[in-house]
């Protein structure tokens, strides 16, 4: 894991998905982007995060970081994250890869 | 009283005839810093523009000044115009062009006698030290411009792999992808496309100037020939 950019981002996934059984804590934890679009499609936050169905990891497989944004492998999910000035925040979780494409993800940003 | 103010002038002389002598490596220093003052501001500028839209993290200057994103619009121009001086210095030994300024004659072609170059004991009171010597240390001397010009080349071409991916990589990331490892970006379109815009340029610019200076003079530029002169005349600057 390296650096202590990857520990904090590595922890900030684990902090998300540790949360999501308490989505006013993990809505905290999202990107203002991410946060926006998901209480566009689906409303209130604290009440729409639990209706994905997001995968709960619990084990840092692979952590890559570059500049303020990172990517966190996690045993059961992909997490994307961007630095902030109060912190790593979540920009897209509930992702797969896909072959040459972007990663679907079940809550993402703009 | 008056031996102090005779020091003085003779500081501010000797201060004045050294700008005066180092004016044009002066001002292309400063015109470096400008420039590369300029690049930055509009630099974070537009990268915080993207940001904002986005509605991701901004950088201050500082962070910008720190980033990948800038050293990778630095290194690709430094190492685009290092290369360019380097083939321009070695490749003119050997290639010339009838009526540049900037070409030797046919007839003197090549790596030139050690008479010519002034070494081995040719060497005069002037030559630097290397000049007098032999072997490895001459040889090493008499190829040193276009060696550091290399090795300036290759290192900010280096510079420009490892920062260009590291941003591409932000920017991978930022788009929900994948980033690349250092094989998948030494192959990827982004390093290469980085690199040849730049080649391009620096090629047409050198291109353009041997020509240009067979038909058209700067009056008094060491890289003109003198007005009068004719077309044909090859290697002689004004």
């Amino acid at each position: 894991m390296g650096s202590a950019e990857n520990r904090n981002a590595s922890q900030a996934a684990l902090d998300f998905e540790g949360s999501l059984t308490k989505p006013v804590h993990a809505c905290a934890l999202l990107a203002p982007g991410t946060l926006a679009e998901l209480e566009q499609s689906f409303g209130r936050c604290d009440k729409a995060l639990p209706d994905q169905h997001l995968p709960v990891g619990t084990q840092v497989a692979d952590v890559d970081v570059y500049g303020k944004d990172a990517i966190v492998r996690l045993d059961k999910d992909v997490v994307f994250l961007a630095r902030f000035d109060d912190g790593w925040r979540v920009t897209a979780a509930g992702c797969t890869p896909r072959l040459d494409r972007p990663f679907t993800c079940t809550i993402k940003g703009p | 009283m008056k031996g102090e103010k005779e020091i003085e002038t003779n500081v501010e002389r000797r201060i004045g005839a050294w700008l005066r002598d180092h004016s044009l490596t002066l001002a292309f220093t400063g015109l470096l810093l400008a420039a590369l003052i300029g690049q930055a501001l509009t630099g974070v500028a537009g990268y915080n523009e993207q940001a904002r839209d986005a509605q991701l993290p901004t950088l201050t200057l500082l962070q910008y000044l720190t980033s990948s994103q800038f050293a990778v619009d630095v290194a690709e121009n430094w190492q685009s115009e290092y290369l360019q001086f380097l083939l321009y210095v070695l490749l003119t030994v050997w290639l010339i062009q009838i009526g540049s300024p900037e070409s030797k004659k046919p007839e003197q072609r090549g790596r030139k006698t050690f008479e010519e170059q002034k070494i081995g004991s040719y060497a005069t009171a002037g030559s630097p030290a290397p000049a007098r010597m032999r072997g490895w240390r001459l040889s090493l001397y008499s190829h040193s411009l276009g060696l550091v010009m290399g090795l300036v080349f290759l290192g900010s071409w280096s510079a420009q792999f490892v920062a260009g991916r590291s941003a591409y990589n932000a920017e991978q990331i930022q788009d929900f992808q994948a980033p690349l490892t250092w094989s998948q970006y030494l192959r990827a379109p982004d390093f290469w496309n980085r690199t040849f815009q730049n080649w391009q340029s620096e090629f047409l610019a050198v291109a353009t100037m041997v020509v240009f200076s067979i038909y058209l003079r700067e009056r008094g530029s060491p890289e003109s020939k003198p007005v009068g002169v004719s077309h044909e005349s090859t290697g002689v600057e004004g």
